[in-house]
């Protein structure tokens, strides 16, 4: 096995371009897949090394600003990072252990394109977009564009993930994300859920919800949030959001879980989420008043 | 000071948590080298062809064996005659079964090279089901058929006794496989020399030195076995411990190098043995006022493709159907079967935790049919010292039922909190055990242990049981100190060494601070006789006037009058007073009947009640424990540190073998063989267990103690069991009670 170890993008690009290898960043996911024997790559490139891939800042864009985060950003400093929203870091605080964050990135997480995957569900929600890069440029991808199946992206083959921007006015709505495995820690998502709300007064002015783990890919949930515009978050009852959620999501019976209880799950946890939403915005305008 | 009933770190512990503890895969010799099994991949056949070629050119690759290499019969097992292969020569008898041992200069090459073997299995359809396995016309999956063991309890005459009884309840529950899931994976390092030496990290060396040696066709008396620092074992280390221990050493002679196999952790779920599944039908029946009256209790275990603990864990189940309670009319039959999936055998509870679900799932469905109290039922029928069990043993003492009953009632009634949201459920729930200690009429208990004081006065014990993280080395180091007089410091306890103690029998059945604990205060006893003559002489008394305290030996009669142990013991030395002895301790034969399974069986029994508290999420049906109280008559608390690991850690098994854990197979395969998918309780799902000793001495152990490393697995699984279903309403007859297992009975309440 070749181990290539770039400093650059640009060489990391090069690299991949000729060599086809397989990307290499925090290794909480490649790492197991080599061992099981799901893969034998006969070139590994490891951009853990690559600065610029690593980072949370605002910058402007073409849509105006946006919050830039380098892919190789660790799952850890995700989770710690005051600037990004709520759900992403729940998100992030969701995914394996301490050491497992440490490692990991939100690029692989990405990237890996697990249909659990924590991260997923709140990119959506923030309507994140992917900037993709290979030797001959860069292309956007809308988050909820990418994911194409389990474990399978639009990625083509010398791409890779540069950063996500997440469009600075959905950093400023409130969202929360949920998420239920089969133990209260290092699980493994059964169903996750991420919801982001733009409010006025406690009433929905806007918002986005989506799914992991009850489809092939995570899904966003248009019909739910259509249904939900012009109502209070107090309001909100759980029966009100089963019709809509379970219009949209596929859920399978696999060795984690059931397609029933999936069901079930994820008009809780989105339930939950909004709920958590209810909270901040409550303690939001209480503080607003003092 | 004396330090019985102290609270003291473990002896062990700064070298565990510096990292200066050597465990198996910690050794490292010159030349050594690496093996790696291939395993069948499929549940049931028989080989028709083995192709290694692929496996031998791979650089690195130094030697590759199958069944034709091994010297001894190729046969491992706990009872003869014994039933499992190192490597399976013709017929597939579970997919984790090993073929081919490959061995290469890195455990990587070794991997990479076993999974090049090619292995040619004509495959049969497996057995997969007790059912299955019963079915008259079903394939034999030994030669001797498809039952392992099966024996029959009988006291009584319950057929007659339930036509008197005024109720009568009946159900049929079930539990699941559950894995060790030990932090270190099994490991061994095998190295030549004159005679070999395993260092294993295992349970029971001699078991194994004995196999390691058939299998080598050598006498034991060549084959050295050392435990090494052993990172758990709850039961688990002893069938996969010789199998890869005598495959070392076989290899390590053919090749004259030091040789390791390390296990991956998905083989330490797929080919280690698990618990036993179960299947049970339990019919109880009682009074109008409570007493119960008869029980006749139908066990059948999923013992997998080998026999191993087997013939105990069925016996256990028997001895155990009736709980802790005095019910005059018993019929219990058990039986363990084979069939083509992973082979079980000893686990932490040993057959205790299945039954005494159904009992005390029992007891609950009683007492709601009665309308009585449910603690009352319990207390109403609970053993007491002088009453007769369901072996029809009586013991006249240290039947501290009833106080862990009085116990638990008299703690702090945590009142449900009173909340507008109705999307919680709370309950409560209680449970009794009974859990026999030592081994009984199950075997013999035997142990030796040896005790050693230097002109120093420093005290060296070494005892033939293991310590696997439970504790016992520092209950046997504060036994030592207590007889001896001196501190704990001045006390070591060295590793087991097949060398140097008697054969002590396996590190089971909760007997190491009992059975093990005598052995050592036997020891210590006569070392202690050299060191009070010496004193005595020195001060011209007799040595009954010398008592061996805080480092000196006192005259009794004036405290003043002291020498310090050290010169007592230099001065016993040059007199030419043993300092040294290797001391063989025997429990009481057992009075008993294989047939009927009446008489005398375990030296003590651990009593135990437990109280729960839950909330039950009903959206997503979480369980949070808010409340865990675990009351258990240990006889004498040697260490209450120790006592409260044990007992946390015990009940975080039943726990986890009630809620959450399960084994799944699919074909014949196990589909969770890690754990991402097996949901074995994290740190996060810990539950707050508080310990309540209750001390009814034990006149069969030192210093009044009994055994209490397996007792409250059985409670902690059954009280779970008893707390979720008096939440939700429901009773579960099926453990693991899963989050969606109580959400679909929510569901199904709601539609009812």
């Amino acid at each position: 096995m070749n181990y290539l170890k770039p400093s650059t993008v640009e060489e990391a690009t090069e690299l991949l371009g000729s060599s086809q290898g397989m990307i290499l960043a925090g290794g909480t996911d490649a790492c197991v897949y080599m061992a099981e024997g799901f893969c034998d790559p006969e070139t590994l490139i490891d951009i853990g090394a690559i600065d610029s891939l690593r980072g949370i800042e605002t910058q402007p864009s073409d849509d105006g600003d946006v919050l830039w985060i380098g892919a190789c950003t660790t799952i850890s400093e995700i989770e710690a990072s005051e600037a990004l929203p709520r759900a992403l870091r729940q998100g992030a605080h969701a995914i394996g252990s301490p050491q497992i964050r440490n490692l990991g990135t939100i690029g692989g997480n990405i990237c890996n394109a697990s249909p659990c995957g924590d991260t997923l569900a709140p990119l959506l929600s923030l309507e994140a977009r992917f900037v993709l890069r290979s030797a001959t440029g860069t292309r956007t991808v809308e988050s909820a564009d990418f994911f194409t199946g389990p474990k399978q992206t639009v990625l083509q083959a010398g791409e890779l993930l540069e950063c996500i921007d997440l469009p600075i006015d959905s950093c400023e709505w409130i969202s929360a994300f949920r998420m239920i495995g089969n133990r209260n820690g290092q699980a493994i998502s059964q169903v996750n859920a991420a919801v982001s709300t733009k409010l006025e007064g406690g009433v929905i002015q806007a918002m986005r919800a989506a799914v992991g783990s009850v489809a092939p890919v995570p899904l966003r949930l248009p019909q739910l949030e259509g249904a939900l515009v012009g109502k209070t978050l107090q309001s909100v009852q759980w029966a009100d959001l089963k019709a809509p959620i379970m219009a949209e999501i596929r859920p399978i019976d696999d060795v984690r879980s059931t397609a029933t209880y999936r069901q079930e799950l994820a008009v809780t946890l989105i339930f939950d989420a909004l709920m958590d939403c209810a909270r901040q915005d409550e303690s939001a305008r209480k503080g607003a008043d003092t | 000071m004396n330090v019985i009933g102290k609270k003291v770190r473990k002896v062990d512990g700064q070298e565990l948590i510096t990292g200066r503890a050597k465990f198996a895969g910690d050794y490292r010799f010159p030349g050594m080298v690496y093996g790696s099994v291939k395993r069948a991949g499929v549940p049931a056949g028989r080989i028709t062809k083995i192709d290694a070629d692929a496996a031998r050119q791979l650089p690195g690759v130094v030697d590759v064996l199958t069944a034709a290499d091994i010297p001894g019969p190729n046969l491992i097992g706990v009872l003869p005659p014994f039933d499992q292969p190192l490597l399976a020569s013709d017929e597939i008898r579970y997919d984790g079964e090993s073929v081919v041992l490959v061995i290469a200069e890195s455990a990587e090459i070794a991997r990479r090279a076993a999974e090049k073997v090619s292995v040619t299995i004509n495959p049969y359809d497996p057995i997969l089901t007790v059912d299955d396995a019963l079915a008259p016309d079903a394939r034999k999956i030994h030669e001797t058929g498809n039952v392992t063991f099966t024996k029959k309890l009988i006291k009584g005459d319950a057929a007659a006794a339930f036509e008197g009884a005024d109720v009568i309840v009946e159900g049929v529950y079930e539990t699941s496989n559950q894995d060790h899931a030990y932090l270190e994976p099994e490991t061994v390092c095998a190295v030549p020399g004159r005679r070999i030496t395993l260092y294993a990290s295992c349970q029971s060396p001699f078991h194994i030195r004995g196999h390691v040696a058939a299998n080598l066709n050598l006498p034991a008396s060549s084959v050295k076995v050392v435990q090494a620092s052993t990172g758990g074992s709850f039961g688990g280390k002893d069938d996969v411990a010789t199998e890869i221990g005598a495959l070392a050493c076989i290899a390590a002679l053919r090749l004259n190098r030091p040789v390791m196999i390390a296990h991956e952790r998905a083989e330490s779920m797929i080919g280690s043995n698990l618990r036993h599944a179960a299947r049970i039908r339990c019919k109880t029946g009682a009074t109008k006022d409570g007493k119960i009256v008869a029980r006749d209790v139908n066990v059948l275990l999923d013992g997998g493709a080998y026999a191993s603990e087997s013939p105990f864990v069925t016996m256990k189940t028997l001895i155990h159907a009736a709980g802790p309670y005095t019910i005059e009319n018993l019929f219990v039959e058990s039986t363990t079967v084979y069939t083509n999936k992973t082979y079980c055998g000893a686990f932490r509870g040993f057959g205790v935790p299945q039954v005494t679900f159904a009992s005390e799932s029992q007891i609950d469905e009683l007492a709601d049919k009665l309308g009585m109290d449910r603690l009352e039922i319990r207390r109403l029928n609970g053993l007491k010292a002088g009453d007769a069990n369901a072996t029809g043993q009586v013991y006249q003492q240290s039947v501290g039922l009833q106080e862990t009953i009085t116990k638990i009632a008299e703690s702090v009634e945590t009142s449900a909190p009173t909340t507008e949201d109705d999307r919680y459920l709370y309950g409560t729930g209680y449970a009794c055990v009974a859990q026999g200690i030592s081994n009984g009429a199950e075997g013999v208990d035997v142990t030796g242990a040896s005790v050693q004081m230097s002109q120093d006065g420093s005290v060296l014990v070494g005892i033939g049981l293991t310590e696997l993280g439970q504790g016992s080395r520092t209950v046997w180091a504060q036994l030592a100190s207590a007889i001896l007089g001196v501190s704990l410091d001045r006390v070591s306890v060295r590793l087991v060494d097949t060398d140097g103690v008697h054969d002590s029998g396996p590190t089971v059945a909760s007997r190491s601070t009992t059975v093990g604990g005598m052995a050592v205060l036997k020891a210590a006893e006569e070392v202690k006789k050299s060191l009070v003559t010496m004193a005595g002489l020195m001060m011209k008394t007799d040595a009954e006037n010398i008592e061996l305290r805080d480092g000196f030996a006192i005259l009794k009669m004036d405290d003043n009058a002291r020498i310090p142990i050290p010169d007592v013991a230099t001065a016993a030395y040059w007199t030419g007073f043993p300092l040294m002895n290797l001391a063989f301790s025997k429990a009481p034969d057992a009075d008993y009947d294989h047939d009927t399974h009446q008489g005398d069986v375990y030296i003590a029994y651990n009593y135990g009640t437990h109280r729960m508290d839950v909330r039950v999420d009903k959206l997503t049906g979480q369980v949070k424990v808010l409340n865990h109280l675990a009351a258990h008559d240990v006889g004498k608390v040697i260490n209450p540190l120790g006592l409260e690991g044990q007992i946390e850690g015990a009940s975080l098994i039943g726990f986890g073998f009630a809620h959450m854990e399960k084994i799944r197979y699919r074909d014949g395969i196990i589909q969770n063989a890690n754990f991402a998918d097996y949901a074995l309780p994290s740190i996060k799902d810990r539950i707050p267990t508080a310990t309540i000793p209750v001390e009814d001495h034990n006149p069969t152990g030192p210093f009044g103690a009994k055994g209490a490393g397996e007792p409250p697995v059985a409670a902690a699984g059954a009280v779970f069991a008893n707390a979720v279903s008096d939440a939700v309403g429901v009773r579960f007859e099926r453990l693991p009670i899963t989050r969606e297992d109580i959400v679909e009975a929510i569901e199904r309440g709601n539609h009812d």
